[in-house]
């Protein structure tokens, strides 16, 4: 055996999503040298397929204080350490109706007990805040909640992670551990690109590998009962709200719609799904149906508004008694030490939680690893901005200032990478030129995305990005995308296999949606694609997360 | 306001029926969105995409294939008027209808095709014609990929260098991010830019290159720039489709609209039909989105709107439907039956289109209306990107109705 990396670490964090970037990050400005190790891409898991829901907590106040109050402190954190990724847009808890206008009581009761600054609004003032709520609305409850781009976030974290020495690697599955006895003590991975087995050895080794974790496990020698959890979404193509809309009841299915970016989400449905389909979520009919018709119930706009994709994540959940929905289940932390839970040093599990508590997870993580190492290092993460969100001189406020006097595309460029936007190469008209014009990304910033980013094909592109996110789900900027990773990896061959993939890709969030404007839009890829340039040919139907 | 007949699309079908009505003396009105299909037009019409002779494929078709119902005889018939047609415009076209030739796609790819303008990049027999070529792009142009025409040319055979050029004209088109686009570049490049830019690809070229390709991206207004162009440089030279807006589709559709205005045709431009006037089985008059009340009356109407993509035909969670005229269309009801997962296999939704019989009549609400035709993608039973048949369609279809009408 080839065992061409023979690099010593003191950690090994195995996921890409957000806890992983997380837990490295925090990680590596502990003075631990680290290692994260992604099986595809970051972001391919539950980071990349939620709401973006800056959570207030308020949604968990009633049924699990804990989480509730971890929501509220993580959130007030975020907005410090990530402000590139956060908009602060309030939220609202509105009354239908149909619902029982008593439970708002217990809910602003409840919140406040967390921590949480629930306040009844009148009505009217809802909709004064907030047009695009459902106008029969009986009653509003103002909460903080915001909206947090979950790619940006991952992003800022792992290039905060590379800033403070640690080493990334995407593409790389772990497909076994190590172990000297009992104890283990490093990773073997498969990498993707080059079909190769690389080797990695450290004094800990982390799994942050959300649903995927169970399975990490198994390959450590234990087991962890996981509740996969799968959740439902709906993209609108327009920011029909500015305020999350959410509805004042015990938490049910597709009740909350968030704003983000150009678009509005609508989400979630919860259906346990058996854990070896994980790798394939489609959205069926059937959630559409109920997303749809709850949505509307929400912000009845929704309904004359297209619909541009459907997705669907899978919640890491840590199974606790027979509940169908997961729902009862804790959204809690679990931070396992297999050493005392199994016998097996050297190991550590950090799942449960959310996208909210990420930092938390990592910090507990953390704090176990440095432990277990005997390093005394206190966790700074809550106090440290992250790269991309650190003040800029004289710029004492925390609103974002926007230059109106720059182009759009470099506004749009500062709002994804923060002060980060200052490395993209804006200086020429070449690299001014427009690659995506919905979301007005530029050559620059696609080359930097390419060269800094972790970038090996389009769909990392696009998440580093927002290429082919807006409303022409990439009609034409794919292919000029595509024109430039080619160029800058010298291999067309493999640029457009990869862009054909990237139309499929595409293709598979808008086909459960597709009538209206989405159906044209297919027929028109369908044209382009196949018809007029015949990349059919380069079809081989392989997915990627 | 009376015509003899009413034309409903400005695209590629509703024009050729157009033209020939006009040819024939009638006095016909064309109502046009404006866009078309024929701004994603690749520089070459296809009949049917298969290997050799279009016209026997006919029989593997579907029954439900407007050739099919058409007959392949009489696909044949009309397909011998097409190139005469362009010929009274002054466009050339290559290609036999006895065997399809093969088109050089934006990416490099050969796919077959019937006829080409003649300064597009053909294959005669499956393999190009050079063994060296030199690929020119625009700096700074994005919707040509010369890296991708490369590498799939090299799998031809052909060994492919690529040169940048730029020249001060369309340095300047730059500084605008968004004006780097084929129709921009075509604007820009007449007369003294013209030249400048023939000079550049002339300096850029080696001498070893028996042939330079290049994106389509001359003549937005006429052929004179184009074959000024391919005069100026020093090597023989092709052209190759770049992706949309397709500058020589939007050139074709200007010379059919001046084709069919000479001949006393008249178009109401960014105009829609929104509604119809039938009258038992007949279809009385149309009422559009321009002109409010005013009724446009004729003896026969043509639709010609094409799919989807140009709002021929509409969907929404509730069905499919044909929304200029409210005529009956082939659809599967159950909406989550339209499509299917992979892109690039069969999506049912591309054949949903109006139902027409025969003789390209159309019916509503189950009964056939006697003087309404549908032409083109609008039609039902045509898989348009598998089956390669779309600017066929378009044209052989529009050829019938206009001659089922004069008849």
């Amino acid at each position: 055996m080839a065992k061409d990396v023979n690099k010593q670490y003191d950690v090994i964090v195995i996921g890409g999503g957000i806890t992983g970037a997380g837990t490295a990050r925090d990680c590596a400005m502990r003075g631990l040298s680290t290692l994260l190790v992604e099986r595809y891409d970051l972001t391919t898991g539950a980071t990349g397929r939620n709401h973006g829901l800056l959570h207030s907590g308020a949604r968990y106040a009633v049924t699990d204080r804990e989480s509730a109050e971890e929501c509220i402190r993580e959130n007030m954190t975020l907005r410090k350490i990530a402000r590139h990724c956060v908009e602060e847009t309030d939220g609202l808890f509105i009354t239908l109706p149909e619902d029982d206008l008593n439970y708002q009581a217990t809910f602003i009761e409840s919140c406040q007990r967390a921590g949480i600054n629930a306040q009844a609004i009148d009505p009217k003032e809802a909709l004064r805040l907030e047009p695009a709520a459902n106008k029969d609305l009986i009653g509003a409850v103002k909460v903080p909640d915001g909206a947090v781009d979950p790619f940006r976030l991952t992003m800022a974290n792992v290039f905060d992670a590379r800033l403070h020495g640690a080493d990334v690697l995407t593409y790389h599955e772990v497909t076994g551990m190590i172990k000297d006895g009992d104890r283990v003590v490093g990773v073997e991975m498969y990498n993707h690109n080059t079909k190769e087995k690389k080797y990695a050895y450290a004094a800990i080794v982390i799994n942050a590998a959300g649903i995927w974790g169970q399975k990490i496990a198994q390959l450590a020698g234990t087991n962890i009962g996981m509740f996969p959890a799968k959740g439902a979404l709906l993209v609108y193509g327009h920011r029909v709200n500015n305020v999350v809309i959410n509805r004042c009841r015990k938490p049910a299915n597709a009740d909350i719609l968030v704003p983000g970016d150009t678009i509005c989400v609508i989400g979630t449905t919860s259906d346990r799904v058996p854990i070896d389909t994980v790798d394939d979520m489609r959205v069926t009919p059937q959630e559409v149906e109920v997303l749809m018709r709850e949505g509307e119930k929400l912000a009845p706009s929704l309904a004359t508004t297209r619909i541009l994709r459907a997705y669907a994540g899978v919640r890491p959940l840590v199974a606790a008694d027979n509940d169908p929905s997961g729902r009862n289940i804790s959204r809690g932390i679990v931070c396992l030490d297999h050493e005392v839970r199994d016998g097996i040093p050297g190991f550590i599990t950090i799942t449960g939680g959310k996208l909210m508590t990420y930092r938390l997870m990592a910090e507990w993580a953390t704090d176990l690893a440095c432990k277990k190492l005997g390093r005394s290092v206190a966790c700074t993460t809550a106090t440290t901005p992250l790269a991309g969100s650190e003040a800029k001189s004289g710029d004492g406020s925390k609103a974002k200032v926007y230059d109106m006097s720059k182009p759009v595309a470099s506004r749009a460029s500062e709002g994804r990478h923060g002060t980060l936007s200052a490395k993209v190469d804006s200086d020429d008209i070449y690299n001014n030129a427009l690659v995506c014009e919905c979301e007005q990304v530029t050559v620059g910033e696609v080359n930097y995305a390419i060269g800094n980013l972790n970038v090996h094909n389009m769909l990392n592109l696009r998440r580093r990005t927002r290429v082919a996110m807006g409303t022409c789900q990439g009609e034409l900027c794919m292919c000029r995308a595509a024109g430039l990773l080619a160029k800058a990896n010298g291999c067309a061959e493999k640029a457009q296999t990869d862009l054909v993939e990237f139309v499929n890709e595409r293709w598979h969030g808008m086909y459960p949606v597709g009538w209206g404007d989405t159906l044209s839009e297919g027929q028109l890829t369908s044209m382009i694609y196949e018809g007029i340039c015949g990349l059919d040919a380069y079809n081989t139907n392989a997915q990627e997360g | 306001m009376k015509f003899d007949t009413i034309i409903i699309g400005g695209g590629l079908s509703g024009l050729t029926a157009g033209i020939t009505l006009a040819e024939h003396g009638q006095k016909c009105l064309m109502v046009s969105a404006g866009q078309s299909a024929l701004h994603f037009f690749a520089g070459s019409f296809e009949l049917l995409g298969a290997e050799g002779n279009p016209i026997a494929a006919i029989a593997s078709l579907p029954a439900a294939h407007p050739y099919a119902k058409i007959g392949a005889d009489k696909v044949a018939q009309m397909a011998e008027l097409v190139k005469p047609m362009f010929a009274a415009m002054n466009v050339d076209l290559v290609g036999e209808t006895a065997c399809n030739h093969r088109r050089v796609t934006p990416v490099g790819l050969l796919k077959p095709a019937w006829l080409t303008l003649s300064e597009m990049a053909t294959a005669a027999d499956g393999s190009m014609p050079w063994k060296n070529v030199t690929i020119v792009n625009i700096k700074g142009f994005l919707d040509f990929n010369a890296g991708f025409v490369a590498a799939n040319l090299a799998k031809q055979g052909v060994k492919a260098e690529i040169v940048e050029v730029t020249t001060p004209q369309l340095a300047a088109l730059r500084r605008n991010p968004s004006e780097m686009r084929a129709t921009n570049i075509a604007k820009a490049l007449v007369g003294e830019a013209l030249a400048a830019f023939a000079a550049e690809v002339n300096k850029a070229v080696g001498s070893a290159t028996e042939a330079v390709l290049l994106p389509a991206v001359v003549g937005i207004n006429g052929d004179e720039a184009c074959s000024e162009l391919l005069k100026a440089l020093n090597k023989p030279a092709k052209l190759i489709a770049t992706l949309p807006p397709s500058v020589a589709g939007i050139r074709l559709q200007r010379a059919m609209q001046q084709r069919f205005q000479r001949l006393g045709g008249t178009i109401l431009q960014g105009d829609a039909v929104v509604k119809g006037n039938f009258v038992g089985n007949r279809l009385a008059g149309v009422f559009t989105d321009n002109h409010g009340d005013r009724e446009f009356v004729a003896d026969n109407f043509i639709l010609a709107t094409g799919n989807f993509v140009t709002h021929g035909l509409a969907s929404t969670r509730d069905g499919v439907y044909e929304p200029a005229l409210g005529v009956d269309v082939d659809c599967i009801a159950d909406r989550y039956q339209w499509t299917a997962p992979d892109i690039f296999s069969h999506q049912p939704f591309m054949s949903f289109g109006v139902a027409a019989d025969a003789q390209l009549r159309v019916s509503k609400e189950g009964k056939t209306v006697e003087n309404l035709y549908a032409t083109g993608n609008v039609l039902s039973g045509i898989d348009a990107v598998k089956n390669g048949c779309q600017t066929g369609v378009s044209l052989i279809t529009g050829l019938c109705a206009a001659h089922e009408i004069i008849k």
